[in-house]
C-alpha cells in the first residue's frame, strides 16, 4: 500500500532538491599489467581498463535514467602507479600516465585517479621517479589525477617527502602556466589516504582491494540545504534548536545515501563487479544551490568564515555521518563534508570578500574532510611555504586519526585578490593571500620525519 | 488436499465496529481460508475486499447467503478463475504523483492518460488539502510505450492539464522510506 506522506517527502526530494549521485567510481587493480618495460605495460593498462570499463558510462546513464537520479560523474581509480611502475624511469612513468589518459578518453569517463604513491615513511626510487614526473604528466594529460600520501597516524609525517611535494606542487602549476596552473588542481597531498575513496583528485584503488570494484559518492549539499530551508520555513526559526536541524540533516542524508547505494549496487550488479562503499561526503559544485557554504549560512552565520563556522561544519559533518551510516551497511572512503574553495560558489565569494581566510579554512578542516582543497594561492609563494602549509594540514590528520589533504594551486603570475577560473566542476575564485609567506623555510629544511603520535602505539 | 474454490468477497457499509468480525467469522464457519484482505474507510464508509478459498462443495451463492445472515452489511461474492498465485512484480513499477487544484474529472483524466499508453495502475490513493488535490498512483510501465516516450508524454500532459506530475521509480521510493 502506498502512503501519501512518505511519497510526498520523496517527491520533494527529487524535484526540489536536485537529487543526484555525485560520483560512481570503478576501482581497477593494475598490478597484473606490469611487464618488463613501460611500453608494453602501458598497452596492457589500456587494454585492461577498456575491457573492464567499456560499458561503464552507458550502464551508469542507463540506471540514472531508469531511476530518475542522474550519475553526475563517472570515474575510474587505479592501483597507485608507483607500485605498477616501480623500476621504470621518469619517461616510463609519463608513458603510463598517457596510457591512463588514453584509456579514460576511450571509455568516456570524466577523470581517472591513481597516478599516485605512498611515501608516508620513506620515498622509494619508484615513488621518486613518479613524483618527479608528476608536473609533466599532469600538464600533458587531460584526465589524469595524482595523489601522494605523505603521512599517517601510524607512521607520522614524512617531511622529506613534504619538502619535495612543496616543490612539486609549484612545478605542476608552472608546467601548466598557460592554463593558470591547472596541473596543481589535479594533484593532492594526503595524510591517512583511504584506498576506496570515489572522489577526485584523491581516488586510488588501494592495495587491499579486489581486482575491480564499484564505489559511490552520494549527493551534493543542495539536498541538505533545501531540506533545512523547508524545515525552517515550515516550523519557524524561533521554534527550532540546532539539535532539530542536525536531525533534519541526518534524515535527509539517510534518504540521499539510500538512493546512491541503490544505483551503485545496480551498476555493480549489471557490470558483474562487487560493490565497495558508499562515501557519505557532501561534495559541492560551483553551481548555485550546490554549496556547503550555503548550508553554513542557513545554519546561522552571515558569512562563511565568521565565528561559529567551525562549530557548524563539525555539526554538519557529524550529522551526515550519522544519517548515512544508518542507511548503508558499507560506508567508506572519505565520508565527510568537503570545503573546496574554488568548487563552492559561496566559499569562493567569502574568499573574495575576505571573510574567509586561509587560517579559518584550516581550522574548519580540523572537523571535516578533506582539507585545504582547491585553494588558489599567489604564484610567487615559495616552495618551502607551500610545503609548510601542507605540513600543517597533514599533521591535523596525523594527530586526529583522520584523513586530511592539501590541494593548493600557486597560480602562475597572479597575486592575492586576482581572479582565476578553471571552468566546469573545478570552478573559480580569487587567489587567497598567504600571510607570513616565506617564514617557514628553516622548518622545512630540517627534513626527516615528524614522529608518529603516541596514540599510534595501539598494540 | 482436495480442490478448493477461490472466491472474491466485497463488503460495503457505513463504518461501525464489528464488520470485519462478522464477515470473517461467517467465512471461517464455512471452512473458508483467507488468502488476502484489504479494508479501507473513506469519508465514514467502510469497504473491504477479501480473497478466500472454500471447500469444493461450497459455492458462491451459499457463501453470499451465509454472509447475509451473519452481517447486515452489503456483501457480494464472485468465484475467482485460475490460481491465487501472486503475479510476478515487474521491475518497471513507478510511483506517479499528480498535484493540482481540486476540480471535477482529475482522476478520470490521469487514469485515461495512463490507459491510453498501456500503463496499468496497481494502486491509487488521493489526498485533499484545502483546494489542492494530490493523487498518488503506483503504475507498471512493463507494457507501456517506452519509458522515455511516457516521460515526454507526461511532461506535455502536465503542461496541458496544469497538474504537477512527478514520476519516480518504486525502488527509489522504497529505498528512501524503508528502514
Amino acid at each position: 500500500m502506498i502512503r501519501s506522506d512518505q511519497i510526498l517527502n520523496t517527491v520533494d526530494m527529487i524535484q526540489k532538491e536536485n537529487l543526484d549521485v555525485r560520483a560512481v567510481t570503478m576501482g581497477i587493480s593494475l598490478l597484473d599489467c606490469r611487464t618488463g618495460d613501460a611500453e608494453s605495460t602501458a598497452r596492457k593498462i589500456e587494454e585492461k581498463i577498456k575491457s573492464l570499463a567499456g560499458n561503464f558510462v552507458e550502464t551508469c546513464d542507463r540506471f540514472g535514467g531508469k531511476y530518475g537520479v542522474p550519475v553526475v560523474n563517472k570515474r575510474i581509480s587505479v592501483t597507485p602507479i608507483a607500485h605498477v611502475g616501480a623500476g621504470f624511469d621518469r619517461a616510463g612513468f609519463i608513458r603510463l600516465a598517457k596510457a591512463l589518459d588514453a584509456a579514460a578518453s576511450a571509455v568516456g569517463i570524466d577523470i581517472i585517479g591513481g597516478y599516485s604513491a605512498n611515501v608516508e615513511k620513506g620515498v622509494g626510487q619508484g615513488d621518486l621517479n613518479l613524483i618527479r614526473s608528476v608536473p609533466e604528466a599532469l600538464a600533458t594529460t587531460a584526465k589524469v589525477c595524482s595523489s601522494i600520501n605523505a603521512g599517517s597516524t601510524r607512521h607520522g609525517l614524512n617531511m622529506d617527502a613534504v619538502a619535495l611535494l612543496g616543490q612539486t606542487v609549484k612545478d605542476a602549476a608552472e608546467a601548466s602556466a598557460d592554463a593558470n596552473g591547472f596541473g596543481a588542481a589535479k594533484l593532492v597531498v594526503f595524510a591517512n589516504q583511504p584506498g576506496d575513496n570515489p572522489f577526485m583528485a584523491g581516488a586510488i584503488h588501494g592495495l587491499g582491494e579486489a581486482d575491480a570494484v564499484i564505489n559511490v559518492g552520494v549527493s551534493g549539499p543542495g539536498v541538505i540545504a533545501r531540506a533545512l530551508e523547508r524545515k525552517i520555513e515550515m516550523e519557524g526559526a524561533e521554534s527550532l534548536g540546532l539539535d532539530d536541524l542536525a536531525e533534519e540533516i541526518k534524515q535527509a542524508t539517510f534518504r540521499v545515501t539510500r538512493c546512491g547505494e541503490l544505483i551503485g549496487r545496480k551498476v555493480a550488479e549489471a557490470l558483474g563487479l562487487p560493490f565497495g562503499v558508499v562515501d557519505l561526503s557532501l561534495a559541492p559544485t560551483p553551481s548555485v544551490g550546490d554549496s556547503v557554504g550555503e548550508i553554513l549560512k542557513i545554519l546561522g552565520v552571515d558569512d562563511v568564515g565568521a565565528p561559529g563556522s567551525t562549530a557548524i561544519v563539525a555539526m554538519l559533518n557529524d550529522a551526515v555521518k550519522k544519517g548515512g551510516s544508518f542507511a548503508s551497511p558499507s560506508v567508506g572512503g572519505l565520508s565527510g563534508a568537503f570545503i573546496p574553495v574554488m568548487e563552492d560558489s559561496v566559499l569562493a565569494e567569502a574568499a573574495e570578500t575576505g571573510c574567509l581566510t586561509l587560517e579559518k579554512l584550516e581550522a574548519m578542516t580540523c572537523v571535516c574532510s578533506v582539507g585545504l582543497d582547491m585553494v588558489p594561492i599567489p604564484g610567487d609563494t615559495a616552495p618551502e611555504t607551500i610545503a609548510a602549509l601542507i605540513a600543517d594540514e597533514l599533521m591535523i590528520g596525523v594527530i586526529n586519526c583522520k584523513t586530511t589533504a592539501a590541494r593548493l594551486i600557486p597560480v602562475p603570475g597572479k597575486a592575492a585578490g586576482e581572479f582565476v577560473s578553471f571552468g566546469g566542476l573545478f570552478g573559480a575564485s580569487v587567489v587567497m593571500p598567504v600571510r607570513n609567506s616565506g617564514k617557514s623555510a628553516r622548518f622545512v629544511r630540517f627534513g626527516g620525519r615528524i614522529p608518529a603520535p603516541i596514540h599510534s602505539l595501539k598494540n | 488436499m482436495a480442490e478448493r474454490q477461490i472466491m472474491v468477497i466485497s463488503v460495503m457499509d457505513r463504518d461501525r465496529p464489528g464488520i470485519v468480525a462478522e464477515v470473517t467469522e461467517g467465512v471461517s464457519a464455512l471452512g473458508g481460508n483467507l488468502a488476502d484482505l484489504r479494508e479501507s474507510v473513506l469519508c465514514g464508509w467502510f469497504t473491504m475486499i477479501l480473497v478466500a478459498s472454500f471447500p469444493a462443495d461450497v459455492d458462491a451463492a451459499r457463501v453470499e447467503q451465509a454472509l447475509a445472515k451473519s452481517t447486515s452489511s452489503r456483501v457480494s461474492v464472485v468465484p475467482a478463475e485460475g490460481s491465487m498465485a501472486e503475479t510476478e512484480a515487474s521491475d518497471q513499477v513507478y510511483v506517479l504523483t499528480a498535484v493540482g487544484r481540486d476540480r471535477v474529472g482529475l482522476v478520470a483524466r490521469v487514469s485515461r492518460f495512463c490507459f491510453d499508453r498501456g500503463v496499468n495502475i496497481l494502486d491509487l490513493a488521493s489526498h485533499v488539502d484545502g483546494d489542492q488535490y494530490t493523487m498518488m498512483l503506483q503504475i507498471d510501465l512493463a507494457d507501456a510505450v517506452s519509458r522515455g516516450d511516457f516521460k515526454a508524454a507526461l511532461t506535455r500532459f502536465g503542461d496541458e492539464s496544469g497538474l504537477k506530475l512527478v514520476l519516480q521509480h518504486n525502488d527509489i521510493f522504497r529505498a528512501t522510506n524503508e528502514i
